[in-house]
């Protein structure tokens, strides 16, 4: 078994529009221990999403390796790509995507629903993380009845029900203000550190990425700054 | 001596019924027959309520036998001697010397005629005591000729007590065309019509026998109360037992499928009608013929007219459309939703068992309402198309089995009861719990079921239940089936859905 949760080896995504080709991740080499949190910072366009998506299995590299847990993502298929979903990675998005139909609690015993999970087995686990994550008194709410902050919250619970290895998210405060979006990093860098679980948090904001381990910063697709936070915010 | 046989030509008129008989409640049989080439050729029959019956006839006789010499005319009446009453007999416009001829449970009244008269205009009118014996009566008339139409009616008073017990009625000859049951209830007389059309009779005869009334007027609104519980209990629990076992089902599928549909109640609502339509179509293309082949009896062929199935593979065409674009666009808009669903680690299977059982349930709710209509929709267009009630055999209409109701208000009511049919279905279905729809639907249905219900009527009913239900299971099965084979292809492509399109929702 390898240390590092993620390793990437020459990884290189490329999108054609058109006539021309637009290179979204361009060759990345980067090894993400396991229990880090790290935060992916850069503009716009700069192939943040892009590169969370490889690195989850979601996209195929267009050249290049993605290992997850040593497990090579490219030789993967569409089965066993979702089964690594299910089991070892919780997404956070940034528009919280969740399910309208459902409840909070429907949304996050959703994942214990495709795992195949006991029906009281699933409830007991959703219960405990809506729990954790203060949202006891909102469970037989629908999202359009939740503030932003709070379907963040739902969504957070929904990512970590499974007992997943690690959470990717994708500007998960991007639809929130300040205040409520350091507070979803402050229960991130909660669940981080009592849990172990590997955090790569994709944002914009400085204020955000003060709270991880390490921040990387991304630029045309390339990481232009690979720093240990040494003066990490305490919440 | 040779006999003249009286011939006649009759048809229905009316107007020679006597004076004296018009509107006079003391008869329950009148028979009235008129040849319209001969207008002076007329019959009528009047059965009181004492039992008695009067009989005149007006008919022009003519010898059989050309080389014969006619004495006398003989007209048969199917009654012993002591009850037949002869009260004018006239020769052209002279009073005639007659006999009565005994002959085993038949009289003879033999009308004298001049030696060597070949043909002669007879008016006869006799009364026989007693016709209405346990409710049977019989006249035969000798014809040589085609009886043209002839109607009779009958008609009980208005005490409640008694009812016709329509399958023990009999006329004979078999009428061979048509045959119009109109049979009333409540205040209103029961009245029986019957139209005869190209018969050669040797006899008429009619018998029929009447029951007690087994339900008194103050039981009829809890017998109807009743009859309208057991479909919306049935529709209750069928609709709560799905929602149950959705809830309880493993993964749910048919639970969140359920609540995807109703989330975009009104776009539902639309498809459902239109699927609802040809559904409907087919449910009557199914019961109509066989309903009115029912009705009419055996020996009335009816044909299946080409422009319907036209019309119907248009509307089933524009059903298909229809699925189509709701489960298209249904996947569509929610395209972020699959991939959230993929992302969290939901094969594509489940996403093809979620879209498939969204499809079905359109089909299956589009099914149930196109019945409904249908089963409403064929009591309106039996009365329009066969020009009587044939809502005796449609479910909704056993509640208002009524001659004496035009039919624009058993349309209505046909209409109030599957709107409040519908609108049950709706609020079951719909998570809006307003007082309205708790109580009006029920409250439509026990108004409409209130009327005093008929024992005929409820056999009639009892009588077509197996195929109603029959036609109603093969529309549903078909509405679903056309649902599933459209979800079929759109739920593959909800499968192949990509993950990533979770990241790209705007």
């Amino acid at each position: 078994m390898s240390e590092y949760l993620i390793e990437t080896d020459k990884l290189k995504k490329t999108y054609r529009v058109g006539e021309a080709e637009i290179v979204a991740v361009n060759m990345i080499d980067l090894k993400i221990a396991k229990g880090e949190f790290v935060a992916l910072m850069g503009p716009s366009g700069s192939g943040k999403t892009t590169f969370l998506n490889l690195v989850s299995g979601l996209e195929k590299p267009t050249s290049g390796k993605v290992y997850f847990e040593g497990n090579d993502l490219t030789e993967l298929n569409e089965a066993e790509l979702t089964l690594l979903r299910r089991q070892k990675i919780g997404f956070v998005f940034q528009l919280y995507n969740l399910i309208p139909v459902l409840t909070a609690l429907e949304n996050v015993e959703l994942p214990t629903v495709a795992a195949g999970l006991p029906r009281e087995e699933g409830r007991r686990k959703s219960l405990k993380m809506l729990e954790r994550v203060d949202l006891k008194g909102r469970l037989n709410h629908k999202p359009s009845e939740l503030s932003g902050g709070e379907q963040q919250r739902v969504a957070i619970a929904r990512a970590l029900v499974n007992d997943p290895t690690s959470i990717i998210a994708d500007e998960p405060t991007g639809s929130v203000d300040t205040k409520t979006g350091l507070g979803l990093v402050g229960l991130l860098t909660e669940l981080n550190k009592e849990r172990g679980v590997t955090i790569i948090l994709a944002t914009h904001n400085q204020l955000m990425a003060e709270h991880a381990d390490r921040v990387i910063e991304m630029r045309d697709g390339k990481i232009t700054s690979n720093r240990l936070n040494s003066h990490r915010a305490e919440d | 001596m040779t006999v003249l046989t009286v011939s006649m030509f009759l048809m229905n008129a009316s107007r020679i019924r006597c004076a004296e008989e018009e509107n006079n409640p003391d008869y329950f049989f009148t028979s009235t027959g008129i040849n319209p080439d001969m207008p002076d050729n007329q019959l009528s029959i009047a059965v009181r309520k004492d039992g008695s019956a009067m009989v005149s006839m007006s008919v022009h006789a003519r010898a059989r036998v050309i080389t014969g010499i006619g004495d006398s005319i003989e007209i048969p009446v199917p009654y012993s001697a002591e009850k037949v009453r002869v009260s004018s007999i006239k020769l052209g416009n002279l009073p005639a010397n007659y006999t009565l001829d005994r002959r085993e449970e038949e009289t003879v009244i033999r009308v004298a005629t001049p030696r060597g008269m070949m043909e002669a205009y007879v008016q006869v009118a006799y009364t026989v005591d007693s016709v209405y014996n346990e409710g049977r009566f019989s006249f035969n008339f000798i014809s040589s000729a085609l009886i043209t139409e002839l109607s009779m009616e009958i008609s009980i008073p208005s005490n409640g007590s008694r009812w016709i017990l329509q399958e023990s009625l009999k006329i004979s000859p078999q009428p061979s065309e048509k045959t119009y049951f109109l049979v009333g209830q409540e205040a209103i007389p029961y009245r029986l019509s019957i139209v005869l059309s190209n018969v050669n009779p040797k006899a008429l005869c009619c018998s029929f026998d009447t029951v007690e009334a087994p339900y008194s007027l103050a039981t009829v609104p809890l017998y109807s109360l009743f009859i309208a519980i057991i479909p919306l209990t049935a529709l209750f629990i069928s609709l709560r037992g799905i929602i149950l076992l959705a809830g309880r089902a493993k993964t749910r599928v048919l639970s969140v499928a359920y609540r995807n549909l109703l989330r975009r109640e009104g776009r539902f609502a639309l498809t459902t009608l239109g699927v609802a339509i040809p559904v409907m179509l087919t449910f009557l293309m199914l019961s109509q013929k066989s309903l009115a082949q029912k009705m009419l009896g055996p020996g009335y062929i009816l044909k299946v007219d080409w422009y319907f199935l036209l019309i119907l593979s248009i509307t089933i065409g524009v059903a298909l459309l229809q699925i189509t674009h709701t489960i298209y666009s249904s996947i569509t808009e929610r395209v972020w939703e699959f991939g959230v669903m993929k992302a969290i680690g939901f094969g594509p299977s489940y996403l093809w068992k979620m879209v498939m059982t969204e499809s079905a349930f359109t089909g299956l709710i589009s099914g149930l309402v196109g019945s409904i209509f249908g089963v409403s929709f064929i009591t309106l267009t039996s009365e329009l198309l066969y020009g009587q009630s044939m809502t005796t055999t449609a479910y909704v209409s056993t509640a208002y089995y009524d001659l004496g109701t035009p039919w624009v208000w058993n349309y209505l009511l046909a209409f109030a009861s599957t709107l409040a049919f519908s609108m049950s279905v709706l609020h079951y279905l719909s998570p809006i719990k307003s007082p309205f729809f708790t109580f009006v639907p029920p409250m439509m249905l026990y108004l409409v079921f209130l009327r005093p219900i008929d024992p005929t009527a409820l056999g009639h009913f009892l009588e077509i239940v197996p195929f109603l239900l029959g036609n109603v299971i093969l529309s549903i099965l078909f509405s679903t089936a056309l649902s599933v084979s459209v979800g079929f292809y759109m739920a593959y492509r909800a499968g192949k859905i990509e993950p990533k399109e979770a990241m790209r929702r705007v």
